[in-house]
């Protein structure tokens, strides 16, 4: 296992949008390295624009978006995709790939145009298989596994890039809740053990609350509130942010904390 | 990180096995193809309404003549041996051509003689015929021209946000709409005989093989085949999405208009020289898959590509009972089920 750097990610006043429709407005954001930073908000408030953003597949119209003080645009791209991953919401698997073959796709930043597959390879993807827990399904094909074994595929194909930061698009989309919580402790552990940086969108407040240590709320493209998950998530927050009126409470009164709608009216 | 166990290999090793495990499949596959292909060419030049035997293809080849039979090779060098040898080659560039547009479009559909390619290049083709009496070279460059402008056509129409491969092939079933109704129209203008012979040609006929055309469309395909033997892991790359391709690394949108490119040179050069053989690029890829269990390859659609043609061909000319028949007639006889077989298919996988 190679273990990650601590690489500075740093957006300074960045904008960025779809032609003449801006979606992310002048956000200045520093990412926290070694630590798991979600970003939280209502759908359309800009948060997989923003991934889209660090992740160089929209280039900003205003400001920029620093990596180790050099813009990103400036690092060649098969070097940029060596420092930073991106795992987006709905990745294709190609057709009649095994779930070994798709994870040392996640090599290709390593290859070049007659140099493949070497011994270094071989031992990323074995340690993306055994760490995601998925060597014993190495030789299926990815159209037989189900849900949750596919999206630790796809995060094993992510961890064989051996990136220094990596970047997930609502990982756990689809997911039924125990696979989500196995899923973002997996992340969590590989950020304790690795160092990699993740930034997450999510969208289960709870969950987000649970797994990173550094929340990002955003709205209408601009953020409300950053910081710890005890910090961000306050009932006034939950309210202005996402319109939704619910109690925080911390049962174990160790900052671990939930979120609890509030009951119907009239059920009480 | 779990220590490594010791017993037997190494997890790094095990990849390695499964790696060599999943592509023996397709290996053997492809071997497999690659002999029946070599099977039907000798076929195509050795059996049929004139038989050669093999010791005298040989003598034939090595310049001789054979004794009692003077004709033996004049038949064979002039009439059989190039039918074969163009039959092989414009087998494996529509076969690869359609297996590059179904893997970057990732669609079955997306084949150039559905999306407009190889109208293009008949477009192309009988403009040259009809108005600057094109022969041979010139033919195939007007093939090229007109179907990479076709293919830059649509996708200047089908270019923006979301789906591109879907409008992509609506796109491109509107144009070859559009291109066929130019066609219909100029050969309904044209004198008896030159719309006689466009009607053939059209059909696609390997009739014409002569070595003149061969050795041109082998100079081309030796400008293009490196370029897709180098290229293709990246075509392949792109298949797990705009996005991911994007960051790992690969530049999407150069990758796929290079693809694009060679795609329809291959359909085109194809195309110039015998006429488009109706459905083989469509189905050489989905047949090729089914072979290798499932993944793309170029190579082997390629092959499959050469031995419809081939085989085709040999049925045509041979066992038709009203005399010799244009080998796309054939093709398009099958081709057209395998078509509506795959649109059933797809559905019930969507649905």
């Amino acid at each position: 296992m190679k273990t990650a750097q601590h690489r500075q990610l740093t957006l300074n006043n960045v904008s960025l949008g779809y032609g003449a429709k801006t979606i992310v407005k002048d956000l200045s954001l520093e990412i926290p390295a070694g630590q798991m930073t979600a970003i939280i908000g209502a759908n359309g408030c800009g948060k997989s624009t923003l991934l889209r953003g660090i992740s160089k597949l929209l280039k900003p119209e205003n400001g920029e978006i620093l990596l180790d003080g050099k813009s990103i645009h400036s690092y060649p791209s098969k070097e940029f995709a060596r420092t930073v991953g991106l795992l987006p919401q709905a990745p294709i698997a190609p057709d009649g790939i095994t779930v070994a073959d798709l994870v040392s796709r996640g090599r290709f930043p390593y290859q070049g145009l007659f140099k493949r597959n070497s011994a270094e390879d071989d031992e990323a993807v074995a340690w993306a298989l055994q760490a995601t827990h998925t060597m014993d399904l190495a030789e299926k094909q990815v159209t037989e596994l189900s849900g949750g074994q596919r999206q630790r595929v796809w995060i094993a194909m992510a961890l064989a890039q051996e990136t220094d930061i990596l970047l997930l698009d609502e990982p756990t989309t689809y997911l039924d809740l125990a696979h989500q919580v196995e899923l973002l402790d997996l992340l969590c552990e590989l950020n304790e053990e690795r160092g990699t940086t993740m930034v997450m969108v999510l969208h289960e407040l709870n969950l987000a609350a649970r797994a990173a240590h550094h929340l990002v709320a955003m709205r209408d493209g601009v953020i409300e509130s950053a910081g710890t998950p005890a910090e961000v998530m306050t009932s006034e927050n939950l309210r202005s942010i996402f319109g939704l009126r619910a109690s925080v409470h911390d049962p174990a009164d160790d900052g671990s904390i939930v979120i609890v709608p509030d009951a119907r009216e009239g059920r009480r | 990180m779990p220590a490594f166990t010791t017993h037997n290999s190494s997890p790094a090793q095990r990849v390695k096995d499964l790696r060599t495990r999943s592509h023996r499949r397709p290996r053997r596959a492809i071997a497999v193809l690659a002999v029946a292909v070599l099977a039907v060419f000798l076929m195509r030049v050795l059996l049929g309404s004139y038989t050669v035997t093999f010791p005298d293809f040989l003598t034939i080849l090595q310049g001789g003549t054979v004794e009692g039979a003077r004709g033996a090779r004049f038949i064979v060098m002039e009439d059989k041996l190039p039918r074969a040898v163009l039959g092989l080659l414009v087998g494996m560039a529509f076969g690869a051509s359609g297996a590059i547009f179904q893997l970057l479009l990732r669609n079955p559909l997306a084949s150039p003689d559905v999306i407009g390619i190889s109208t293009g290049a008949s477009l192309g083709a009988v403009l040259g015929i009809v108005y600057w009496g094109a022969t041979g070279f010139s033919l195939s460059i007007f093939a090229v021209v007109f179907s990479l402008l076709i293919a830059v056509g649509i996708m200047a129409l089908s270019s923006g946000r979301g789906n591109v491969g879907h409008r992509f092939i609506l796109m491109g079933i509107g144009v070859s709409a559009l291109a066929g109704s130019i066609i219909n129209y100029l050969i309904s203008r044209m004198n008896l005989n030159s719309a006689s012979s466009a009607a053939l040609w059209m059909t696609g006929s390997l009739s014409s093989a002569n070595w003149d055309r061969i050795s041109i469309l082998l100079l081309v395909l030796a400008v293009i085949v490196p370029f897709v033997v180098v290229l293709h892991s990246r075509l392949h790359a792109i298949a797990v999405g705009e996005e991911l391709a994007h960051s790992l690394g690969l530049n999407v949108a150069i990758t796929r208009w290079i693809f694009i490119v060679l795609g329809v040179l291959l359909a085109a050069v194809a195309t110039a020289a015998t006429g488009p053989i109706a459905f083989v690029a469509f189905v050489s890829g989905p047949i090729a898959r089914r072979l290798i269990g499932g993944a793309h390859s170029l190579t082997a659609s390629a092959l499959v590509g050469a031995f419809i043609v081939l085989l085709a061909d040999f049925i045509a000319s041979n066992y038709i009972a009203s005399g010799s028949m244009p080998v796309g007639v054939l093709t398009g006889v099958f081709g057209a089920p395998i078509l509506i077989w795959l649109l059933v298919r797809a559905q019930k996988e969507a649905g």
